[in-house]
């Protein structure tokens, strides 16, 4: 019977065991090893298009393989099929195969017999048969960068001499294209150039080549040919030479040295408009609607100018490169996800409507400072702001006036409208600005405040010198001094701090600090959203000396 | 068992319920708090961590001097709790997302429905009228319970002491400023006005207009509005709540809710297992009687048995003693007869001669 | 039966009194520091973990492992299985002794002592549930010295006082049984209100029912432990009838244990399905938690039951110092592992040197006083005047 009680313990010893074990094993650190690189991995996941993955994905060092060929004297023809066209960026085959088995196939074959030749030769080589997990890793500790084209390199390619497309002008048909679905066959439209993520979408859709295949495909077949041709600044074939962390930096290093040396990069001429009167029109449809068409004026829009403060149209054109008005109507249609027009212009939590690209624009440093004090903006009511973009008044056309002009005169006008506007910075004459103001009211354990008081102001007006935006939108001579001298009317004599701010917690205005917090709160916080490292907000000497003990 | 014994029982244990109701367990209602308590809003988007309210603290609640000074601000490279001579610290915290460390103050959190107070056992601890969580060292026992049931990892004690520990905790400036009009030392000290003094209900209302004008500046959530059943300490934040080590699985629940559920069943442990027991030892009494009778039902059946028995068999053997008797007599007749028979022949032959 | 030994110091010094001895002083020199010198000199205790060792095994440990006194008696007076007798009376002093230390011990672990009487005296908190507690505890103390006294009574050949204390019996065996009842399952009930500190495995609103039904296999398996005990070291005072029954005791006791431990798994499984923390087994939490409950709950069921079964006394009383060790494990894991199991900012905790002296001494205090009684009193034997003791 001594046995019974034998077994029982070493039952249950093994179990504790094993569940030691058990959860040891599932730890982070066993599924943190074998992680390779970081950048240049190209995860194949093929087959999860037709059938449920039953093993994680394959993540494959691509940089590491290329690197290892090209010692080997082997080129990307080992594994890529070369076409009239070029390259194939598919494994071991012309085109996408549906069949899962015939997949599973190709790469097990070729994947695992390279490496078997490899490792009969002595050589080290990659997994082997029956090392499933050794490939099979699923996705981890990835550090590739997705790529942006920007402005200056999308310039040293359509600028460049050697990408010349049949014989055209410009070299935008060597990348961009149209697809015939009759004929199924790519052909270049000048003038109809979008960007390629129109089309081309992440994760693929419908049969349109994904944008990483496209990119893929047109990107680096081309870079492989130019460099087959020996030209010398071909672009990069391996991953990291555009998704590593290091190019990425490099690329837009490169890009702002460019636009140093040529002042601007030249504008990118699609026909788009240098100046459009923006109305609340259904563009291109519902033209006619039988109920009359109001609407808060036209809005002329310096297209030109917003270009250079963007990388790319699709910052605004997210979509299509026609106007907002064709897909966001005014009431909303199903084409523009029922997004109305007014939300399209208007929406300040949006990074693509005007009114929230403005919003974003204030939250740099050089302008938080006095625009993270004012309360996020409610269109409710504020009917005042509208005015800064809307045309009103006699002298601007209506909203029905503007439509029935044509494009042309159109253009013509928001162009008129644009360049009467004023975007310079006025501030008042240095006299009238106090060079020092003496903030003495609370002295007690601190001695008086000598504030730079001019100093202050200049340094903030140089800062968004040449800022159109800012220049437009700063109205009044007084509305940089607003930044401080908030909830008042400009002015040359604006209000001291303490004509508002007198005892703290006081139960009627909860919300308006005391004079001490006020003033600490009004500095300290610009200084922090300005990023100006001193004074400290905690080193209390640096605005005013310690009073002696009396 | 006797009919006294168990009117005796039930007696005690109707006595022993009733006595025991008196365990006022709070459940089933929810504290809506004082009207017109006050409470203090903290917003750590103006908190520039730099320890005035721990002085102001120290010197208004005349505790002890600390080790480093008040100035010293390389203390906020450790992570701090309150201790038996600091009511408040202040933490620094380093968040992913942000250049610039956030600061917050950590003190009592002066709930509405204090797990202190319903946990200690004489009642030293008091929600005041005014919003306060105040302590009564003259009745404290010195259990630290109600270090075990504070949340917020709040209250300490003078273990240093040998006669007078006490527990140490802020107590929103009660005796001193608050039930005077006046403004708890820190809230006073701060330069920014980080903190806000109001009732509480007002300063709901500043928080959530704050948040609302503000939204890319502040978390959108209040902490304390609901936390343990709401607190009179409340914080605003420009980043999660979790950045500061604040706890916000902290859920909904009052804290006496958790310990009424077991309190509630006090009363019918007293009044039923009276019943209970008393039920079980009644039917195993009963049991073991029936047991006693059956034996002796049995025994007096066998001796019953064994009487008739040996009434029996002695009926038996009278009868056999008479049968035989009566043989013995028949054969002595009979052998009479006989020897009788044959004298008379002996007589009769004797005469022939 | 001689009444010659004495305690320490006396005529006949054997080892026993000399260790003890030992103990006994250095305890009292350890209680004059605590006292003078105050609780942070004296232990490691710190603003994160209030509670110390001196709560989780003096307190939690001690009432737990005590309530072999309401287990034993309400089996034979309630229940009326006459052949455990034996075990009352023994069962009942170490039940006395231990809650009379667990109150010895509180002395210790309070910040003001002579403020005890507080709560019932000046204030009360009758929210709290140490109220209830304490409340609980000292009438269950009273209620032990009252069941205690019919022994010292016998002892002191004072035959009213006797004779009253046996009439109540049975209510003072129904009182106990509800007192213990509430505050064995309030000992759990205390950590209630800390859900956020508590680990999710032993964190439940069943805590309370798991203390109780733990309290019920504690005092059976310290009966066994204390019986065995008592025969190896005291059989010169057992008398014929504790000789004879001692088995019946150990291997119904032993049965019973079975029963309960099986039953406390299922709560405790039942539990985990209530709250649905299957996910936090597969942690080093849960590892612990797995070891506490299969490895000294579950198997100690399994091996009473065949202990029960085969008739083995030697077995059982392994066990049961097995089943012991898990109750204890599972106070400590409660009250210092579980809690504060999430501490961010702060000391954790270990027992100081004089934390762990005090405990010591007050155990040997224990050990001492439970032989100067049994050598005396009519504990292991019937007194020879009074033999009416059913």
């Amino acid at each position: 019977m001594d046995r019974k009680i034998f077994f029982i313990i070493l039952i249950g010893t093994i179990f504790i065991s094993s569940l030691i074990f058990a959860f040891s094993a599932t730890s982070k650190e066993h599924q943190e090893k074998g992680a390779g690189s970081q950048v240049g991995n190209v995860y194949i996941d093929a087959i999860s298009q037709n059938k449920q993955l039953s093993m994680p994905m394959v993540r494959f060092g691509h940089d590491m393989h290329t690197e290892v060929l090209e010692k080997q004297g082997k080129d990307c023809q080992t594994c890529h099929v070369q076409k009239e066209e070029g390259l194939v960026f598919f494994y071991e085959r012309s085109g996408s195969i549906e069949d899962a088995a015939a997949l599973k196939t190709i790469y097990h074959e070729n994947c695992i017999g390279c490496h078997a030749s490899m490792h009969e030769d002595g050589e080290a080589s990659g997994p082997l048969d029956g090392e499933c997990r050794s490939c099979h890793t699923g996705v981890s500790g990835d550090r590739s960068q997705p790529f942006v084209m920007e402005k200056a390199l999308h310039y040293t390619h359509w600028a460049s001499e050697d990408i010349a497309h049949k014989g055209a002008e410009k070299n935008c048909g060597a990348c961009h294209h149209q697809y015939d679905s009759e004929r199924e066959v790519l052909y270049w439209e000048k003038g109809s150039e979008q960007n390629c993520r129109y089309c081309h979408e992440d994760p693929q859709q419908d049969d349109i080549r994904s944008m990483r295949g496209a990119a893929h495909d047109q990107c680096v077949r081309c870079h492989a040919k130019k460099r087959d041709g020996a030209m010398s600044e071909a672009g990069p074939v391996h991953c990291e030479g555009c998704h590593s962390d290091s190019a990425r930096q490099e690329i837009e290093r490169s890009g702002r040295k460019l636009e140093e040396k040529m002042g601007e990069i030249p504008r990118l001429e699609r026909g788009q408009p240098k100046a459009a009167l923006m109305l609340p029109a259904d563009g291109g449809q519902n033209k006619e609607a039988t109920s009359p068409q109001g609407g808060v004026g036209p809005v002329p829009f310096d297209h030109r100018g917003h270009e250079t403060s963007t990388d790319t149209c699709r910052v605004c054109h997210h979509k299509s490169l026609e106007a907002c008005s064709e897909c966001h109507t005014v009431a909303g249609s199903e084409k523009g996800g029922f997004v109305q027009l007014s939300q399209a212009m208007h929406e300040t939590q949006s990074q693509r409507s005007c009114q929230g690209c403005h919003e974003q624009e204030k939250k740099a440093a050089s302008c938080a400072g006095c625009h993270d004090f004012m309360p996020a903006p409610d269109q409710t009511g504020e009917t005042e702001k509208c005015r800064a973009c809307h045309l009103e008044g006699d002298q601007a056309p209506s909203v029905s006036e503007a439509a029935a002009m044509n494009a042309t005169n159109r253009r013509e006008t928001a162009r008129l409208f644009i360049e009467a506007r004023d975007t310079s910075q006025e501030l008042y004459d240095r006299e009238d600005i106090p060079q020092t103001v003496t903030i003495d009211v609370l002295a007690n354990e601190y001695e008086a405040v000598e504030m730079p008081h001019r100093q202050i102001i200049q340094a903030m007006a140089e800062d968004i010198e040449g800022n159109g935006m800012a220049g437009y939108f700063h109205r009044e001579k007084g509305t940089l001094c607003q930044g401080c001298h908030h909830n008042s009317p400009a002015s040359k004599e604006p209000p001291t701090c303490r004509s508002c701010h007198g005892k703290p917690f006081n139960e009627k205005a909860p919300l308006k600090p005391g004079l001490q917090a006020a003033y600490h709160q009004q500095c300290m916080n610009c200084h922090e959203a300005m990023n100006v490292e001193e004074p400290a907000n905690r080193d209390c000497t640096a605005c005013h000396e310690k009073a002696e003990q009396r | 068992m006797h009919r006294r014994k168990f009117l005796g029982l039930m007696g005690a244990a109707g006595a022993g319920s009733v006595a025991t109701s008196t365990a006022q367990a709070a459940g089933g209602k929810h504290f809506e708090g004082y009207p017109d308590s006050f409470a203090v809003l903290f917003d750590s988007t103006e908190c520039i961590g730099c320890r005035k309210c721990e002085k102001a603290c120290n010197e208004v609640q005349n505790l002890d001097d600390p080790e480093q000074p008040f100035d010293d601000l390389s203390v906020l490279e450790t992570k701090r709790r309150t201790t038996s001579d600091a009511y408040t610290v202040v933490n620094k915290y380093d968040v992913p997302d942000q250049s610039e460390p956030v600061y917050r103050k950590i003190q009592c959190n002066h709930c509405m429905e204090p797990a202190c107070a319903s946990a200690c056992f004489v009642g030293a601890f008091q929600k005041t009228e005014l919003g306060a969580v105040t302590y009564d060292p003259t009745v404290c026992v010195g259990c630290r319970y109600c270090m075990i049931a504070c949340p917020f990892h709040v209250p300490a004690y003078e273990y240093d002491k040998a006669l007078e520990p006490r527990i140490m905790k802020c107590t929103m400036c009660y005796e001193i400023r608050l039930s005077k009009g006046e403004l708890p030392g820190c809230v006073e000290a701060c330069p920014t006005e980080a903190l806000l003094l109001g009732k509480r209900e007002q300063l709901l209302r500043v928080a959530r207009r704050k948040l609302r004008a503000y939204p890319d500046r502040y978390e959108q959530h209040i902490y304390g509005e609901t936390e343990m059943g709401g607190t009179n300490w409340l914080y605003i934040s420009g980043t999660p709540f979790e950045n500061l080590d604040m706890n916000t699985d902290i859920g909904d629940t009052p804290a006496p809710k958790f310990t009424s559920g077991a309190l509630k069943l006090v009363p019918g442990v007293v009044a039923l297992w009276p019943l209970l027991l008393g039920g079980i030892y009644a039917i195993s009494r009963r049991k073991d009687k029936i047991a006693e009778q059956e034996r002796e039902q049995s025994v007096e059946e066998a001796v019953a048995e064994t009487k008739e028995q040996a009434r029996k068999d002695l009926e038996e053997f009278k009868d056999k003693a008479e049968r035989d008797k009566k043989k013995e007599i028949e054969k002595a007749v009979q052998k009479a007869k006989e020897e009788a028979e044959a004298e008379r022949k002996d007589e009769q032959g004797g005469s022939d001669e | 039966m001689s009444d010659q030994e004495t305690g320490k110091g006396g005529s006949r010094l054997s080892l026993f009194h000399i260790i003890t001895g030992v103990i006994l002083l250095i305890g009292v020199a350890l209680t004059v520091y605590r006292f003078t010198q105050g609780l942070g000199p004296a232990t490691n205790l710190n603003n994160e973990y209030p509670w110390g060792l001196w709560i989780s095994f003096d307190l939690l440990c001690g009432v737990s492992l005590a309530a072999g006194g309401f287990v034993t008696t309400a089996v034979c007076y309630i229940f009326g299985l006459k052949k455990f007798h034996i075990a009352v009376r023994p069962a009942v002093l170490t039940a006395m002794l231990g809650y009379l230390l667990v109150v010895i011990a509180l002395t210790y672990d309070v910040g003001r002592p002579w403020r005890l009487p507080y709560p019932f005296l000046v204030q009360s908190g009758t929210t709290s549930v140490l109220f209830e507690v304490a409340l609980c505890v000292m009438i269950y103390l009273l209620t032990l010295i009252a069941e205690y006294s019919q022994v010292a009574f016998e002892w002191l050949r004072m035959s009213v006082a006797r004779s009253l204390v046996m009439k109540s019996i049975l209510f003072l065996t129904v009182l106990g049984v509800i007192l213990s009842t509430m505050h064995q399952s309030s000992l759990g009930a205390l950590y209630l209100i800390a859900p956020y500190k508590m680990h999710p495995l032993w964190y439940s609103s069943f805590i309370p029912v798991f203390f109780f039904v733990s309290s019920i296999v504690a005092g059976l398996s310290m009966v066994i432990l204390e019986m065995s005990l008592a025969r190896r070291f005291m059989r010169h005072k057992m008398d014929e009838a504790h000789e004879q029954g001692y088995e019946d005791v150990v291997l119904g006791f032993g049965k019973a244990a079975a029963f309960v431990l099986a039953g406390y798994v299922s709560l405790k499984v039942l539990g985990l399905a209530v709250e649905n923390d299957w996910s936090y087994l597969l942690t080093g939490f849960g590892a612990l938690f797995l070891v506490e409950l299969l490895g000294f709950f579950a198997l100690p069921a399994y091996v009473f039951a065949i202990g029960a079964r085969e008739r083995r006394v030697g077995l059982i009383k392994w066990t049961a110092l097995w089943s012991v060790l898990g109750i204890v494990l599972n106070r400590f894991n409660v009250s210092l592992i579980a809690y504060n199991w999430n501490l961010k900012v702060g000391e954790h905790y270990f027992p100081g040197w004089m934390e762990f002296g005090i405990t010591i001494f007050i155990v040997t205090l224990g050990v001492v006083l439970y032989r100067y009684c049994v050598t005396r009193m009519p504990v292991l034997h019937e007194h020879p005047d009074y033999t009416d003791t059913h």
